[in-house]
């Protein structure tokens, strides 16, 4: 077990009370959906218990993360696989193909092949012990709420909802899962990285003297969008938005949230898993602007300020041509450090040289490991922070209005349509700072 | 013009049957029929190789080569040779016919557009024009998925003038077939003993300069004065035959095999350079030359060879299948290549060994990426492409 997945700060202790006061009335009623079937489900120890996997969401991602799971624990099986589309539950299992070292244990039975939008339940309900939420984030707090009500330990895929008020249901879940002694493992992957841990480690611990200032960046290339095959029927666009979650604040919670919360989290956890107080943010769409790519931004910078005044300088991008950086830069009283670089410069110079295992790996191997030693590791408390800290930057660039966080906790904007069906509904319009107005 | 280019094709299959140009011919770049007053050539077959710059297709780059002399090497490294490794020997006699080698490894001015392919190709499948349909599949290419996180593979950086890295063998296969059918001349990854040819620049000595490693900081990039971070291409001393960082800076993609028993399987030799490779039947392991300014000077001798697992250096990858063009381990940050080109190119039929997919794995990895995953992209590489790349930067209403 390790420090970084079980600390809990003043601050967070913070952010627990106003998410609570500002949730009570949602989760109350979230609560009314079914308990778990069996009280005491969720208990394993030893080694010699089959970890029995189920998938929810078979893209690229839930697909090496239910590889990274068999390869973590020897005894663990993958039994349920659900997807909203058949044909991408299928293409995962035809993926899990490739991965001799863990075909023996990929024991999905056609019946336990499950698509649609509640493919979730039924994998759920397939006697599983673990569950791996990866599907689009829009999708993962009535996902995370049910697999707690059920008594499932979880593989939480970041960010964990799109909007306010499905973060109120994670954060629900989660004091749930707290009580039932369920394991909650964040897909927050960096937490899990030796070099990153050590070294963010060594920044709490005083390395460059009191941070000040945190410059970070998540400033990458364009990414894959998908298209029917060729000479297939067109896709309604509830289907096009779906398929092409990445281009849909409602589905991804815009780059921001989606990708750049790696950033955002890294800074929130050198300072100490604070939340912000306010952030003023800037953001638009200029190189991609095409309708194919949706309504979502292609840029951001949010200048975040922290409680006890420290800054967080944060930019993301995702443009192709451009300088691509993705990196935190830590500003101390003495010295500076990058954290991915895992070096830090001052008279406490150092350079980490130990060793690099994947961490994917690693936070899967936690977390099958906190299963069997029965005290389960819950990574919920940073990863409804970070969720919070990324809508907020992407809220402040929307509405161009510099926002604090207690505005933001309060917000009751619900995103996605009211119902899923496949019809042809609108893509959102592009917000514009200044006109978009704060919900 | 795509009529011409294949009579084009038609000929230099022609010349690659019978190398030797008549003198009214029109000499292809890298070949002079006069000796040169300057600079270096090589003397074969009636005509002078000399150095020349080949353009990157639709962009404002260029990479030079050089011609390397023909000969016998003495393939991998004497047993007496201090920090030698099992898999060096038996030493090979291996005989080469000349070809040129690039002097410096393909840099990110050169890698980039080749990666800028995959939006083009997008791009073309939209607008439903340049199809990849089975006929022409021959002529496609799998353009590089973009990258979802660039730090692994920008760590030292985005100078244009660093080697570029972290990308698969395959993926580099596939960057020589693309310049080679654009540009009409064929180039691909060296073999390992035209690699250790180049390198050794007629040396039978630890490193092309001799044998102690004193020199070694005047010629190479490595963990002792790198910094842990690879630099821009050709900075350091050339060897005798003009070849920049072959002795480290970034690792080097061969066509081989990595074999942990050497040379075993080879004929004592002396071997026909062609029939001294061992060609890969499987995924993993395959081979890497040439020090790196991630390994220590001991590796960056002649003789050293670096095994490449596939598996290993995609552990970072979050998503499954894993990309067949990119790794995103560290340990990928100093995985480069320079192109060859032989002198007698081989007929169409001996082409996909060394451009395509090679293992069935690769080709069905990169199909479901392409297709279900919307990641990577095929399309075609002919002369026609940079006008068509040109086209899609105009403006259109």
């Amino acid at each position: 077990m390790t420090d970084t997945s079980h600390t809990s700060s003043p601050d967070r202790r913070v952010f627990l009370k106003g998410a609570a006061v500002a949730s009570s009335a949602l989760a109350t009623a979230a609560w009314a959906a079914p308990r778990a079937v069996g009280a005491t489900a969720g208990v394993h120890t030893g080694v010699d218990e089959t970890l029995r996997i189920g998938l929810v969401g078979c893209g690229g991602r839930g697909t090496g993360a239910a590889v990274d799971a068999l390869v973590a624990d020897k005894n663990s099986e993958l039994v349920a696989v659900g997807d909203t589309f058949v044909d991408r539950a299928q293409d995962m299992l035809e993926a899990l193909g490739f991965e001799e070292s863990v075909a023996d244990r990929i024991k999905v039975s056609g019946d336990r092949v499950f698509s649609g939008f509640d493919a979730y339940k039924q994998v759920i309900d397939s006697g599983v012990d673990v569950v791996l939420l990866c599907t689009p984030p829009h999708f993962r707090a009535e996902q995370f709420e049910y697999a707690v009500a059920q008594g499932k330990h979880c593989f939480v895929e970041k960010p964990v909802a799109t909007d306010i008020p499905s973060l109120r249901r994670v954060a629900a879940a989660c004091d749930e899962a707290r009580k039932k002694k369920l394991a909650v493992v964040s897909g927050l992957c960096w937490r899990y990285d030796p070099g990153v841990r050590e070294t963010v480690k060594r920044l709490q611990d005083g390395a460059i003297g009191d941070i000040v200032a945190i410059e970070s960046s998540y400033n990458a290339g364009t990414l894959w969008r998908r298209t029917p095959k060729p000479g297939a029927p067109p896709w309604s666009q509830m289907e096009e938005q779906v398929r092409n979650w990445l281009y849909y604040t409602w589905l991804s919670g815009d780059i921001i949230c989606e990708q750049a919360i790696h950033s955002l989290d890294k800074t929130a956890w050198l300072l100490g898993d604070a939340s912000p107080v306010e952030a003023m943010a800037l953001g638009g769409r200029q190189q991609r602007t095409d309708p194919k790519y949706g309504h979502v931004f292609d840029h951001f910078s949010v200048f975040f300020t922290y409680p006890q005044g420290q800054h967080v300088y944060f930019t993301c991008r995702q443009q192709d041509g451009c300088t691509t950086r993705v990196e935190e830069r830590v500003l101390g009283t003495k010295g500076t450090a990058e954290v991915l670089a895992g070096r830090i410069d001052g008279p406490s110079a150092w350079k980490y040289d130990g060793p690099k295992p994947s961490m994917y790996r690693v936070e899967h191997e936690e977390l099958f490991r906190s299963i069997r030693d029965g005290d389960p590791i819950h990574n919920g408390d940073y990863m409804i922070n970070s969720t919070q800290i990324s809508i907020m930057g992407r809220m402040a660039a929307y509405t161009g209005k510099t926002l604090t966080w207690d505005q933001v906790a309060a917000s009751e904007q619900k995103l996605g349509p009211a119902q899923y069906a496949w019809t042809d509904i609108e893509s959102p319009p592009v917000a514009i700072p200044g006109v978009t107005k704060f919900a | 013009m795509s009529m011409l280019a294949r009579v084009m094709l038609l000929a230099a299959g022609l010349l690659a049957a019978a190398p030797a140009y008549s003198a009214e011919a029109e000499l292809p770049p890298g070949v002079a029929a006069e000796r040169p007053s300057e600079g270096p050539f090589v003397e074969h077959d009636g005509v002078f190789l000399v150095p020349y710059w080949e353009q990157v297709p639709g962009a404002d780059v260029r990479f030079e080569m050089i011609p390397v002399p023909g000969g016998e090497l003495l393939l991998g490294s004497p047993d007496s040779e201090p920090g030698r490794a099992d898999d060096e020997g038996p030493q090979r006699r291996v005989t080469l016919p000349p070809f040129w080698i690039a002097a410096r490894e393909v840099s990110w001015a050169e890698y980039r557009p080749f990666m800028n392919l995959c939006a083009a190709f997008e791009k073309f499948n939209d607008a439903g024009t340049r199809p990849v349909t089975d006929e022409n599949r021959v002529d496609a290419i799998t353009a590089p998925s973009k990258l979802y996180e660039p730090s692994f593979t920008f760590a030292a950086g985005e100078d244009p003038q660093l080697p570029a890295v972290s990308m698969t063998q395959f993926s580099a296969k596939q960057y020589s077939k693309w310049i080679s059918l654009v540009n009409e001349r064929f180039y691909r990854l060296p073999t390992e003993a035209e690699w250790e040819h180049a390198c050794r620049a007629g040396s039978g000595a630890a490193y092309a300069f001799g044998d102690g490693a004193e020199q070694l900081n005047q010629h190479a990039w490595h963990a002792g004065n790198s910094d842990e971070a690879t630099h821009p291409v050709g900075q350091k001393r050339p060897n005798a035959w003009g070849l920049y960082d072959m002795h480290g800076n970034a690792c080097e993609w061969v066509l081989d095999a990595y074999t942990p028993e050497g040379y075993a399987a080879l004929p004592p030799g002396p071997t026909p350079s062609d029939q001294a490779v061992q060609w890969p039947t499987k995924l993993s392991p395959r081979t890497l030359r040439g020090g790196s300014a991630l390994l220590d000077a001991e590796r960056s001798r002649s003789a050293a060879r670096r095994a490449a697992d596939d598996e290993e250096l995609k552990l970072y990858d979050p998503n499954t299948p894993t990309s067949p063009w990119w790794y995103a381990n560290d340990e990928a940050q100093d995985i480069g290549f320079r192109l060859v080109r032989p002198y007698a190119a081989p007929a169409a039929d001996g082409r996909a060994k060394v451009w395509d997919a090679d293992v069935p794995t690769i080709l069905r990895v990169a199909n479901f990426r392409i297709e279900k995953e919307g990641r990577g992209e095929w399309g075609l590489a002919d002369p026609d492409l940079p006008a068509a790349l040109e086209a899609l930067r105009r403006p259109s209403k």
